[in-house]
C-alpha cells in the first residue's frame, strides 16, 4: 500500500508539464538516434549531460533515461529495414527482422518489436517498483567492505561477460580505475597524475572521456573502415502493420519469456542489454519446436530479444539507483551525471530522495506510453529519417561533441582531451579491447578506492574484513566463480563478431 | 588489419610506465598499476604467436585510412584552437568543413549550408540559451 501511495506521489512529480516535456524530448531524441545507425545512445546521453546541469536533477534524469530507453525502441527499425542495427543490442533483431522485411512483412515486424518493447519495459518497471525498495532496505546495512566487493563483482562481470576476450576486458577495467584516480586525492588533497595540467585537477572530465571513447571513436571507426551506414528508402503505412493471428500466437509467450530474461540480466551488475538480447534469442531458438525457422523471419526471433532489450534497460536502473553500482557503461554515465548533480545513488536514495526516485520510476511508464504513440502511428516519420545520409550526420555530431564538451567547464583542454580519448578508443576498438569496461572502471574507481580505504580504516588495516563479513565474502566468491567460469568458457565462445556494446 | 604486434607491445609499455609514474598517497594506484602490468604481460604472452605472424605480413599492406582520420582530428583541433580566439562562428564552420572532408568528393555547397545552419543553431542554443561564454566573432 505504501508503495502505491509513493508511486502516486511519483506520478504527481512526473506529470507536471515540465517533466512531461523533458520526458517527451528524451524519448523522441532517443528514438531519433536509435533509428539512425552510427550514433549510439551513450554518445547522445553524454552529449546531453551538460545540458541537464541547468535543470533540476529529476528533470535531467527523466530526460537522460528517456534517451536510453527511447533508443532501444528506435534501434530495431534500422535492423528490420536495412539489416544494420541502430545500436548494438539490436544486432540480433537483424537475424529475423530483415528476412521479415524481405518477405514484405516489415510493417508487422515493426509493430511486433514496438509492442514487445513496451511489454518488456512495463514488466521491468513493475519489478523496479516492487523490488527496488526491498533491495534498498537490504542494502542499507551494507558496510564499506560490502560495497567494495559488490563493485569488484560488477567490474569483473562487465569485463568478462562482454563479448570478446575477458583478459582484455580486465585490462581495460584496470586502466579505467587508474584513470579514475586522476585528480585530487580525496583523503590527502594531493594531486595525482595531473602532469601539471590544471584542467586535470578535478579529475578527467567524464563527458570528455565518454564522448571521446564512444562518440569520436565511433565516427573514426565508421569512416576509416569504410562502412558508412547507407541511407535507405522505405515506406511503411499503418495498415501494413497489423499482424495476423498466427503472428500473435507466436508473439505472446516469446515476448513474456524475453521480458523475464531481460529483467533478470538487467538487474545483475555488470551486464548490459546486448547480453540480454543474445540470451533471449538463444533461449527462443532452443525452446522452439521448429528452430529451422529462425533466421528466416521467425516472429519469436524478434519479439523475445526486443522485449529482453527493453526489460534489461529498465531493470538496469535497479542496481544503479538502489546500490549506486551501475550495470554498464551507459548507466555509469548516468551515475556520473547524478553525482555531478550532488545526488549519490544508493540505498538512501529511495527514502531520502523519495520524490526523485518515484518521480523517475513514474516517468518511465509515461515515457513508454509516449514511445508507443510515437512508434506506432508515426513510424513512417522515423523510417524517413533513415534517408539522411551519413555524410551530413557525422560532421554535425562532431560539432555537437565539440561544443557539448566545451560547455561543461568552458574549457578547450577538455575538447583536446576528447580527441585524445577518441583516438585511444579507436585504437582500442581496432585491437579488440572493449571500451565499456574502461568507462565503468573510471566511474567506479573513486568510489571503490573510498570504500576500500574506509573498510581498512574500520578494520584496523586488516584485509580479513573482506572475507569475514558474509555479504562481502559472498560477492567475492561470486567474483571468483565468474572468473574461473569465463576463462574456461572462453574457448567455446568465439562469437565475438558483434561489436562491444557502445 | 595492421600490426596488432607492435600495438599490444606498445600498450604493455604504456602500462609499465604507468606503474612507475605512481605518486602521492598512491597505495591504490600502485596496486592497480601492478595489476595492469600483469594483465598486459599476460595478453602479450597469449597473443605472441599471433603477433609474430602478423609482424611477418605487416610489410605487405598498410592501408590505414588516413584521410578520415586526419579530417576528423583536424576538425576537432580546429575547434580547440579557434573557439576562444576567433569566436564561435569561425570555429564552428572550420570544424564542420574540415570534418566533412573525411569522405571523398565533398559537396561544397551542401557542406557550407550545413555548417552555417549548425553554427547559427548552435550559437543560439549554447551561447544565448545556456550562457556558454564564447564570442560570436572574436
Amino acid at each position: 500500500m505504501e508503495t502505491l501511495s509513493l508511486l502516486s506521489m511519483g506520478f504527481e512529480q512526473a506529470l507536471t508539464p515540465e517533466a512531461l516535456l523533458f520526458c517527451f524530448i528524451g524519448v523522441s531524441l532517443g528514438t531519433f538516434i536509435g533509428v539512425l545507425p552510427g550514433i549510439g545512445s551513450l554518445t547522445t546521453i553524454a552529449l546531453c549531460l551538460p545540458l541537464t546541469f541547468h535543470l533540476e536533477p529529476l528533470l535531467g534524469l527523466i530526460m537522460l533515461a528517456g534517451i536510453f530507453y527511447g533508443a532501444q525502441y528506435g534501434s530495431s527499425t534500422a535492423s528490420i529495414l536495412l539489416n544494420v542495427p541502430g545500436s548494438a543490442p539490436a544486432a540480433i533483431t537483424c537475424l529475423d527482422g530483415y528476412p521479415m522485411s524481405r518477405q514484405g512483412r516489415a510493417g508487422i515486424a515493426l509493430f511486433i518489436t514496438t509492442i514487445a518493447s513496451f511489454t518488456g519495459g512495463s514488466f521491468a518497471i513493475l519489478l523496479l517498483i516492487f523490488f527496488a525498495p526491498v533491495l534498498a532496505d537490504f542494502a542499507i546495512s551494507f558496510s564499506a567492505a560490502d560495497y567494495f566487493s559488490i563493485m569488484v563483482l560488477a567490474l569483473t562481470a562487465a569485463s568478462t561477460l562482454s563479448v570478446g576476450s575477458p583478459l582484455k576486458g580486465l585490462a581495460m577495467v584496470s586502466l579505467g580505475l587508474l584513470m579514475g584516480m586522476v585528480g585530487t586525492d580525496i583523503n590527502s588533497g594531493q594531486f595525482r597524475y595531473t602532469f601539471g595540467i590544471p584542467a586535470l585537477a578535478d579529475g578527467i572530465n567524464l563527458v570528455a572521456l565518454a564522448m571521446g571513447l564512444f562518440g569520436v571513436a565511433e565516427i573514426l571507426n565508421n569512416l576509416t573502415e569504410g562502412n558508412v551506414p547507407q541511407a535507405g528508402k522505405e515506406k511503411i503505412t499503418f495498415r501494413q502493420m497489423l499482424p495476423t493471428p498466427d503472428d500473435w500466437k507466436a508473439f505472446r509467450f516469446s515476448c513474456l519469456r524475453g521480458s523475464f530474461i531481460g529483467s533478470f540480466i538487467g538487474m545483475l551488475p555488470g551486464t548490459g542489454p546486448t547480453i540480454a538480447t543474445f540470451m533471449a534469442y538463444a533461449g527462443e531458438k532452443k525452446l522452439s519446436k521448429n528452430p529451422e525457422k529462425f533466421g528466416h523471419g521467425a516472429v519469436e526471433g524478434i519479439s523475445a530479444p526486443e522485449a529482453a532489450n527493453n526489460a534489461s534497460v529498465q531493470a538496469a536502473f535497479i542496481p544503479t539507483l538502489t546500490l549506486g553500482v551501475p550495470g554498464d557503461a551507459i548507466m555509469a554515465v548516468m551515475l556520473g551525471g547524478l553525482l555531478i548533480h550532488g545526488i549519490t545513488p544508493g540505498p538512501q536514495l529511495v527514502t531520502t530522495d523519495a520524490a526523485l526516485f518515484w518521480g523517475v520510476v513514474a516517468s518511465f511508464w509515461i515515457g513508454n506510453i509516449i514511445l508507443l504513440i510515437l512508434n506506432l502511428p508515426m513510424i513512417g516519420l522515423w523510417v524517413k529519417l533513415l534517408s539522411i545520409p551519413y555524410r551530413f550526420l557525422f560532421p554535425a555530431v562532431l560539432f555537437l561533441i565539440c561544443i557539448g564538451v566545451y560547455s561543461v567547464n568552458n574549457n578547450s583542454t577538455d575538447v583536446l582531451l576528447t580527441l585524445v580519448f577518441g583516438i585511444m578508443g579507436f585504437y582500442f576498438n581496432r585491437h579488440g579491447f572493449p571500451s565499456a569496461p574502461l568507462l565503468l572502471g573510471f566511474v567506479l574507481g573513486p568510489l571503490m578506492e573510498e570504500n576500500f580505504r574506509r573498510a581498512l580504516v574500520l578494520s584496523d588495516s586488516s584485509l580479513a574484513t573482506f572475507v569475514d563479513r558474509p555479504i562481502s565474502a559472498a560477492f567475492l566468491a561470486m567474483t571468483a566463480v565468474l572468473l574461473v567460469f569465463s576463462f574456461r568458457r572462453k574457448a567455446t565462445l568465439t562469437d565475438d563478431k558483434a561489436q562491444p556494446a557502445p | 588489419m595492421i600490426l596488432t604486434g607492435l600495438i599490444a607491445g606498445g600498450i604493455a609499455f604504456g602500462y609499465e610506465v604507468g606503474s612507475f609514474t605512481d605518486m602521492g598517497p598512491g597505495f591504490v594506484p600502485l596496486m592497480l598499476s601492478i595489476a595492469l602490468v600483469l594483465l598486459a604481460a599476460l595478453i602479450l604472452w597469449r597473443e605472441w604467436p599471433m603477433i609474430q605472424a602478423r609482424a611477418g605480413g605487416e610489410a605487405a599492406g598498410h592501408d590505414f585510412a588516413w584521410r578520415p582520420f586526419c579530417a576528423v582530428s583536424g576538425g576537432i583541433l580546429a575547434w580547440v584552437l579557434l573557439a576562444e580566439s576567433t569566436g564561435f562562428f569561425i570555429a564552428a564552420i572550420a570544424q564542420v568543413v574540415l570534418a566533412a572532408l573525411a569522405l571523398p568528393g565533398p559537396r561544397w555547397r551542401s557542406i557550407l549550408i550545413m555548417a552555417g545552419i549548425l553554427a547559427v543553431a548552435g550559437y543560439f542554443l549554447f551561447v544565448v540559451q545556456l550562457g556558454v561564454p564564447l564570442e560570436a566573432v572574436g
